[in-house]
């Protein structure tokens, strides 16, 4: 699987990126909205990884770019410290999943396995 | 009428401190979780325990982690009254400097338009401006470039931080400006001077404004 990887914490996505290649998956890693957004319009990916506060500004913003995207949409796991984003917030409703920091590598791998399925 | 972003609301300021705490505090503790659990799974196939990589995140996000409760103990002095600022006379363009120096990946460009002198916690205001930069870069544009402009008024000093370009959508202070910009607010604030707030889509600007308070004033 080919997963798009938007964390700006250099420690965590050398961590997810790790552990996501050694289970045999290809993974891009970029810093910013605007590295994610550029990706999403010329590479093909069936999963993103977004951390919603980026170097450049508001995870969401890929989200936005994506929706607004012709073509396949892959489901994006949104990635966040801010505990006040459960399922009622509408942010949520924009993205597949919400894996709340910190989290455990094996809830990384049941949410990254569910969308390999 | 004031603003949103110029409303000076105690309360406010606060809340979304410790929740900027809160929130900032989980991302090294991500990184500490998956490097044990790394460690744990090597081990069970016999190799190193934490290998030095491994023990070169964990190094590095345990420092994140001593840097935030070394913010939140000052902010906590602050906030009580407890912290003793070291007051010296000091050249603005020096604490510019210094700032400047401490910044990783964040460029301040600008400097003072003339010498200006103030009686000021010099090292304090150093770490206020580092904190202000990184916060304005955050919740401006992202760009790693912060506009930096300090200009002497007849008794006061102003320093102007911004990032991105002005537009009509402004929005309040919220939690994602990060923790240093309140450790940071509250630095000034106890220097007697006072922080002014623009925000809107991808444009930060911050006005701290600094009391001169000059040699022969202060009685010296």
């Amino acid at each position: 699987m080919r997963i798009l990887l938007a964390e700006d914490e250099r420690t965590i996505s050398r961590l997810i990126r790790q552990v996501l290649t050694n289970a045999g998956h290809e993974v891009v890693g970029v810093q910013s909205t605007a590295e994610a957004v550029e990706h999403l319009e010329h590479v093909a990916f069936d999963l993103v990884l977004l951390d919603l506060n980026l170097s450049d500004g508001d995870g969401m913003r890929v989200v936005a770019a994506l929706e607004n995207h012709v073509g396949p949409k892959p489901p994006v796991v949104l990635m966040t410290g801010d505990r006040s984003i459960d399922e009622n917030d509408p942010r949520a409703r924009r993205v597949a999943r919400v894996l709340p920091k910190p989290f455990e590598l094996d809830q990384l791998e049941s949410v990254v396995n569910y969308f390999v399925a | 009428m004031q603003s949103p972003q110029e409303r000076d609301d105690p309360e406010l300021y606060r809340r979304e401190s410790m929740g900027a705490f809160a929130h900032e505090v989980r991302t090294p503790l991500t990184s500490i979780k998956m490097v044990m659990e790394l460690a744990r799974r090597q081990s069970q196939d016999g190799e190193l325990l934490l290998d030095s990589e491994l023990a070169g995140m964990l190094r590095s996000s345990v420092d994140d982690l001593q840097r935030l409760a070394d913010d939140l103990q000052e902010a906590s002095r602050l906030e009580r009254g407890r912290f003793t600022l070291s007051t010296g006379p000091c050249e603005l363009g020096a604490v510019i400097d210094t700032a400047r120096q401490a910044l990783e990946n964040l460029q301040l460009d600008g400097r003072p338009d003339s010498f200006i002198e103030g009686l000021w916690d010099g090292a304090a205001l150093a770490r206020a401006i580092v904190g202000f930069a990184q916060s304005a870069n955050r919740i401006g544009d992202g760009s790693g470039v912060v506009k930096l402009e300090a200009l002497r008024g007849p008794d006061s000093a102003e320093i102007v931080l911004t990032s991105g370009r002005r537009n009509a959508s402004l929005k309040a202070i919220s939690a994602d400006a990060g923790f240093s910009f309140f450790r940071s607010r509250q630095l000034v604030l106890a220097m007697g001077g006072s922080v002014h707030c623009e925000r809107a889509e991808r444009f930060a600007t911050f006005r701290v404004v600094l009391p001169l308070r000059e040699r022969e004033s202060a009685g010296e």
